[in-house]
């Protein structure tokens, strides 16, 4: 049997239904644990947003546009707490890959995987709009289109931001090697 | 190594697989022509490569249920926030002054009017408070707070109306304070926050039977307004205070309410 769309699962979710949020967080808390986590090179904060993100949506759930995809509310949602975090933590501003190794906890050394490290610090060393746009197109799978409801950007405005962002990114991997 | 805009945008659209057929063709012809356009396909490539074979990461098994422990699905909620906190709001008898620009956020709460005079509740529901009138005059009880997560003070004051709860926090990270006033003889008669804090609403605020649960993340001065309930005798004084954060209770502790 199908599972019912997440619209439908949000209809129920105001109704009172626990069975449907719970469908709806089991669906979408590894993206947005994911996405949280590619922002802010961290679990810790990445558990922590992913819970203040379903939070928000249960506390906002009559204010859900249903013409509006679900998983653009959410991923808005995850994509604004990260940047909350970062701001709070005063780390809004790139890092270089020099103190991102010297910040690293044991959770990110005992990585056995160096090509997704090399990235994750490739990641980190970029600004937080451009990382923003890279989540949504490489570990979110979103459209042009999907990017820019997310983010409230025209279309060309994604665009030229992913390809400014690559460049970055490339030119971060070669330096460090990894690409 | 530079190469022509056009040929960039079709080639990171064709990478994206959001290429026409028409914008393929005119691919296909660049390709052809350019090798600085071949090399640079071949650049994007190995990145998006390098982005396919990203594991993606597992959440922590426990992540599911502790949410679900943190929610209360809207039947039981009590909890009303106003998306413009002035709108639609008028000054209510009580004494409180409304002086504009200092209001951050009023909440109204609906109360149970079960044994309560009908006019006490009408009078009662949705004070509005400037931010120099939140500090409620009147001796009371105080309790500092310098835990780990979070700091700051609880006080309890007389009000014109009854009593006033104060609470001025500051936490980084998401902290739930719960406190029983129902085990107090008391029940909520209004909320209000002022322009003291970081400039943001507190998380959430929820009252649940006689419990006021309140999550508290940055900076934040609120007040919450008291009154005894008509059979508050038969209860006892002390207002139980729970300090909780990712569901584990970090402090306890309890404040004498004013009779």
């Amino acid at each position: 049997m199908n599972e019912p769309d997440d619209t439908t699962l949000m209809e129920q979710c105001a109704k009172g239904s626990r069975q449907a949020f719970e469908t709806l967080l089991v669906r979408y808390e590894k993206p947005v644990y994911n996405a949280a986590y590619r922002m802010l090179h961290s679990r810790d904060d990445a558990r922590d947003v992913t819970q203040t993100v379903f939070l928000k949506v249960y506390e906002n759930l009559d204010q859900y546009d249903p013409k509006y995809r679900f998983f653009s509310w959410i991923y808005r949602i995850a994509l604004n707490e990260s940047v909350n975090v970062l701001k709070k933590s005063s780390r809004l501003e790139p890092l270089n890959t020099e103190t991102i190794s010297q910040t690293q906890g044991p959770e990110q050394q005992a990585s056995s995987d160096e090509m997704s490290e090399g990235v994750q610090m490739a990641l980190m060393a970029i600004k937080s709009d451009y990382r923003s746009i890279v989540v949504l197109k490489h570990v979110l799978g979103c459209s042009y289109t999907e990017i820019s409801e997310i983010l409230e950007l025209p279309e060309k405005t994604v665009k030229s931001r992913l390809y400014s962002a690559r460049q970055l990114l490339k030119e971060q991997l070669d330096q460090d090697g990894t690409n | 190594m530079a190469i022509d805009e056009k040929y960039e945008e079709l080639i990171n659209a064709d990478i994206d697989g959001e290429l026409s057929s028409s914008e393929r063709r005119e691919l296909e012809a660049a390709l052809d022509s350019s090798p600085e356009a071949v090399a640079y396909r071949v650049e994007l490539l190995e990145l998006n490569n390098v982005f396919h074979n990203i594991p993606e990461l597992d959440p922590p098994p426990a992540l599911v249920r502790n949410i679900l422990d943190q929610v209360q699905l809207p039947a039981k909620r009590k909890f009303f926030k106003l998306p413009s906190p002035l709108a639609g709001l008028n000054p209510v008898a009580g004494g409180l002054a409304f002086a504009a620009g200092l209001v951050l956020a009023v909440v109204i709460y609906e109360n149970d009017s079960r044994n309560v005079p009908q006019q006490d509740t009408v009078s009662m529901v949705g004070a509005m408070v400037a931010s120099d009138q939140v500090n409620a005059p009147g001796q009371g009880n105080n309790l500092l707070l310098e835990l780990d997560v979070l700091s700051g003070s609880v006080s309890l004051n007389l009000s014109e109306n009854g009593q006033a709860l104060e609470f001025d926090l500051n936490s980084n990270q998401a902290v739930e304070i719960e406190i029983d006033l129902e085990k107090a003889g008391l029940m909520v008669v209004g909320f209000a926050q002022d322009d003291r804090g970081d400039g943001s609403f507190i998380d959430t605020l929820e009252l649940l039977g006689g419990t006021m649960r309140v999550v508290n993340q940055g900076k934040h001065h609120f007040v919450i307004f008291v009154r005894q309930t008509p059979d508050s005798k038969n209860h006892g004084k002390d207002i139980r205070i729970g300090i909780s954060q990712d569901g584990q209770r970090v402090y306890e502790d309890r404040l004498g309410s004013i009779r």
